[in-house]
């Protein structure tokens, strides 16, 4: 008799259930008890004080940093337990965050360069991007307002000849600067509307040209000076550059560090593709 | 042959030494000459305008912070130099033009408090006051808006908790200010003025003053502001600036705006609303000395004329805001000849002849008074007067503010304005002397350039002058100046005026010179006269010009030039001129038609608005005055 209950499925369930469960209690997915111990070191109590410190320039009075550490178990309680109840999961704010530490990660593999390398990489990366270090293209010029049907070319006949327009001949009262100094293309513009510097790009210097349109009617226009975008100084901008890179290089190592990710995993779709879905 | 090297070493030596010798002309002329020598490092007279604003709020400023602005004193200045920021909301903003200035003037009353306040700072959170705010602040909506109008009261009434005196956290936020407004500071390319604003509103009335720095962070840091926990009263404000000068060697300025909102205490006539008592000649003086300009347009109005004081003028109702003061005192009629430009430089020439000082001796500028960090005022590009009235399809019908019963629905804001400076050169000692001097002048948003002289010696012909600005300083005086003394022979004064469009906006309707005086009886009288305008209009009997009509699409938020002109000008003659009676005379210039910031919204967000929402507007300017006294 003893024997048949050995063979009685019922004992057989009953201790695969027990099986079950224990195999589940000991490798099951998170869901442990959390420890119930927080210790708090010297160097954390440090970092509290030290973040109030940088932001309010003294150090805390005692009620204050009691108030910090009273806070920061009251963090490290919570966060223990939101855990253990898996708070974090599904949770569209923790998948940023943990995603954003994961492109750090990413951005970090970047392979380090000693500094003759490195140099070397910052030049070319400078070399391909030039354009984008360019300073702007300034223009001196003269200008004379000139009023509604007059004459414009015997207008810029006389001045070409070195003799000057009489007050018939301009625009009465005007307000405009006669002379701009060397300008760019923005401070012009901002003085006689949008894109007027694109009708000095093809003025030779030294000579009354025009009439050139603005909303303020016709003017004559002398190009006295043009300087071309300047050519930077490599050693002024250096570090602009340098700076630059370094974020190309981050984003470079991101992208290989994912793709090499991609690679493992592999992705199943609905068999009705989202697209046809109306 | 002695003799001969003797001669020929004499006669070498002789004139060697006759040129050695220094003659006390030459020299002297040869330094002079070698100090002007180049025409352009030491421009004597202004050339060009300068373009900024007196006033804007950022995340510093309790209100601003608590209607939600995140951005502080660095994006503010950025926006202004013209980079693109991101807004509070998220939305990338950039003016169309870079301004040349501006001056930051965050409230000083608990300046950058409020944004302890949000992050909860249990320094001041211990005071369950404050602990309170916090908690309705960070829950947004409706509750939020109510806490904020809560702190704004209690701040504006004087009457902040004791957290917010401390000195050594204000010294901090006011350091770090200036440190920022050090950074942005470019001479010849951007000018950053200190400033603050003193926010008095005694039981709602609005006496807000702009206090402007001539100096940099170094003298502005040996004083923390004046904040209105210390005083209510504008002289207060005056001694406190004083005491600044004396201290520190440097110069300020303070600017008065909304007299609109004042509910007749901005400008009194008889007695100090401070004390109750008559005005007195110290009044005067120390107004006249402290306060050379007054903001007479801004988001929160139009305050240079009114419809009942000046029923001829047919552009005096413009953006009026004149229901309340800030509240909730609700407007009685009699009050607003003391709130509005135009009356009070007329009651200024009558005190002035009862204490000898002109207290309302005053220039004219515009600014935004923004609480948005952003100097926006352009109509198609307007981000409102807070951050919780950035654009949104139903920012049209938001309450900007509601103070017991009186409320501030948001169309009534205006996109405007700004300020134009005569300087020589844009730096910040040049353009606060323009200002110091007034010859600068209020614009409702638009840039148009103005040009105005007074003198007695401008005759027929120099309308015909195209290059005139020389002249006109040597022969008279620009725009917020006196009128040279009179001369036996001199008849009546003679003013030029040009004004041009702002090129990136519309045409120019017409040129007014609106002049006010007293007369033998007293009492004070204006005039409007239209001088310039466009096509072929003429004046009928009274002096009016028919209007041009409107080219303004609605719906598509659209205008077209066809009507108006790019420029201006003339010379003009009193031609009521009574030597014995003191005047003021200046120019407003006005644009044709243009959709006003409703029709863009209107438009982008597809949205109906009610009947009363104005969707046109004319943009216009204001110069400072020019004043005439007599001899006695």
């Amino acid at each position: 008799m003893f024997v048949r209950i050995f063979t009685q499925p019922l004992l057989h369930f009953t201790l695969i259930a027990v099986a079950v469960f224990w195999l589940n209690a000991q490798f099951g997915a998170d869901n442990a008890a959390p420890t119930k111990t927080i210790d708090i070191s010297a160097a954390q109590l440090q970092q509290l004080r030290g973040n109030f410190v940088n932001t309010w320039r003294r150090p805390p009075s005692p009620g204050e940093l009691e108030q910090l550490v009273e806070d920061f178990i009251q963090e490290e309680i919570y966060y223990r337990e939101a855990l253990a109840l898996g708070l974090e999961q599904n949770d569209k704010a923790v998948r940023l965050r943990l995603r954003q530490k994961m492109q750090f990660v990413g951005e970090s593999q970047a392979a380090p360069l000693d500094d003759v390398e490195e140099e070397a990489a910052v030049r070319r990366f400078y070399d391909a991007h030039r354009q984008n270090y360019q300073g702007n293209a300034q223009f001196a010029f003269s200008q004379l307002l000139i009023p509604p049907g007059a004459d414009a070319g015997a207008a810029l006949d006389k001045l070409n000849h070195q003799r000057p327009l009489d007050n018939t001949e301009l625009q009465p009262l005007n307000l405009l600067p006669a002379r701009m100094a060397l300008s760019t293309a923005e401070q012009i513009d901002a003085v006689f509307g949008e894109d007027f510097h694109q009708q000095l790009l093809t003025l030779p210097a030294g000579q009354w040209r025009g009439p050139v349109n603005s909303p303020f009617g016709r003017h004559l226009v002398r190009l006295d000076q043009r300087v071309e975008a300047e050519e930077p100084v490599f050693a002024n901008i250096q570090s602009l550059v340098k700076k630059d890179w370094q974020a190309m290089r981050r984003k470079e190592a991101e992208q290989q560090f994912y793709a090499s990710l991609r690679q493992q995993y592999r992705v199943s779709l609905p068999a009705v593709r989202l697209a046809s879905v109306r | 042959m002695k003799h001969f090297i003797v001669s020929t070493i004499l006669v070498w030596l002789l004139p060697m030494l006759a040129l050695a010798s220094p003659q006390a002309g030459d020299e002297g002329s040869a330094t002079s000459a070698l100090d002007r020598y180049s025409p352009y490092a030491n421009p004597t007279i202004p050339s060009r305008v300068y373009w900024g604003d007196t006033h804007v709020h950022t995340s510093l400023s309790l209100d601003a912070r608590g209607f939600g602005l995140t951005l502080g004193p660095d994006e503010a200045f950025r926006f202004a130099r013209g980079e693109t920021v991101t807004t509070s909301h998220g939305v990338k903003a950039r003016l169309r033009r870079p301004l040349d200035w501006l001056v930051i003037a965050d409230h000083s009353d608990g300046m950058g408090a409020m944004n302890e306040i949000f992050d909860g700072n249990p320094k001041y959170t211990q005071n369950p006051l404050i602990q309170g705010w916090h908690d309705r602040l960070t829950q947004g909506g409706e509750i939020a808006k109510k806490a904020v109008v809560e702190v704004f009261n209690r701040f504006s009434g004087g009457d902040l908790p004791p957290e917010f005196d401390d000195p050594a956290f204000t010294k901090n936020v006011w350091a770090d200010y200036l440190r920022v407004a050090e950074k942005y500071n470019e001479p010849g390319n951007f000018t950053t003025l200190i400033g603050y604003e003193w926010t008095s509103t005694p039981g709602g009335n609005n006496l807000h003053r702009n206090v402007i720095y001539r100096d940099g962070a170094d003298r502005a840091a040996r004083m923390l502001p004046f904040t209105t926990a210390e005083s209510v009263n504008p002289e207060d404000l005056w001694r406190w600036m004083a005491h600044y000068e004396e201290l520190t060697g440097g110069n300020l300025i303070a600017i008065p705006h909304n007299g609109n909102m004042s509910n007749g205490t901005m400008f009194p006539v008889e007695k100090n609303p401070a004390s109750g008592k008559p005005l007195t000649t110290g009044y005067a003086q120390a107004r006249k000395r402290w306060e050379p300009l007054y903001e007479v347009t801004q988001i929160k109005g139009d305050a240079e004329a009114h419809p009942l004081l000046s029923p001829n003028d047919e552009f005096a109702d413009f953006e009026t805001w004149d229901e309340s003061n800030m509240g909730p005192v609700l407007k009685k009629p009699e009050m607003i000849q003391y709130e509005y430009a135009r009356e009070a430089l007329k009651n200024g020439l009558s005190l002035e002849n009862r204490f000898g000082s002109n207290p309302y001796k005053f220039g004219m500028i515009g600014s935004t008074d923004t609480h948005t960090g952003m100097s926006a005022a352009e109509e198609e590009n307007f981000f409102g007067k807070h951050s919780l009235l950035e654009p949104e399809p139903e920012r049209w019908k938001h309450l900007m503010a509601k103070l017991g019963e009186v409320e501030m629905i948001s169309w009534k804001t205006s996109a405007s304005g700004y300020t134009g400076v005569w300087a020589t050169e844009n730096t910040r000692e040049a353009i606060f002397d323009a200002l110091a001097r007034k010859e600068v002048y209020a614009t409702s948003g638009s840039r148009i350039l103005v040009r105005f002289f007074g003198g007695w010696q401008y005759h027929k012909g120099d309308e015909n002058l195209s290059a005139f600005a020389e002249s006109a300083y040597n022969r008279g005086v620009p725009m917020g100046a006196d009128l040279p003394k009179k001369t036996k022979g001199d008849a009546a004064p003679s003013f030029i005026v040009s004004a041009m469009k702002d090129p990136y906006g519309a045409n120019l309707d017409r040129v007014q010179i609106i002049k006010g005086w007293l007369d033998a009886s007293g009492a004070t009288r204006e005039r409007i006269y239209n001088v310039a305008w466009a096509g072929e209009r003429r004046l009928d009997s009274e002096g009016k010009l028919p209007s041009l009509g409107s080219t303004v699409n609605v719906d598509e938020a659209t205008w077209t030039d066809d009507i108006g002109a790019p420029a201006l000008a003339t010379v003009w003659s009193d031609p009521d001129f009574d030597p014995a009676e003191k005047a003021f005379y200046y120019a407003r210039v006005i644009e044709i038609p243009t959709p006003r910031w409703t029709a863009y919204d209107r438009k982008r967000f597809a949205v109906e608005m009610a009947k009363e929402v104005p969707m046109t507007l004319q943009e216009r300017a204001y110069t400072s005055p020019i004043w005439y006294t007599p001899e006695n």
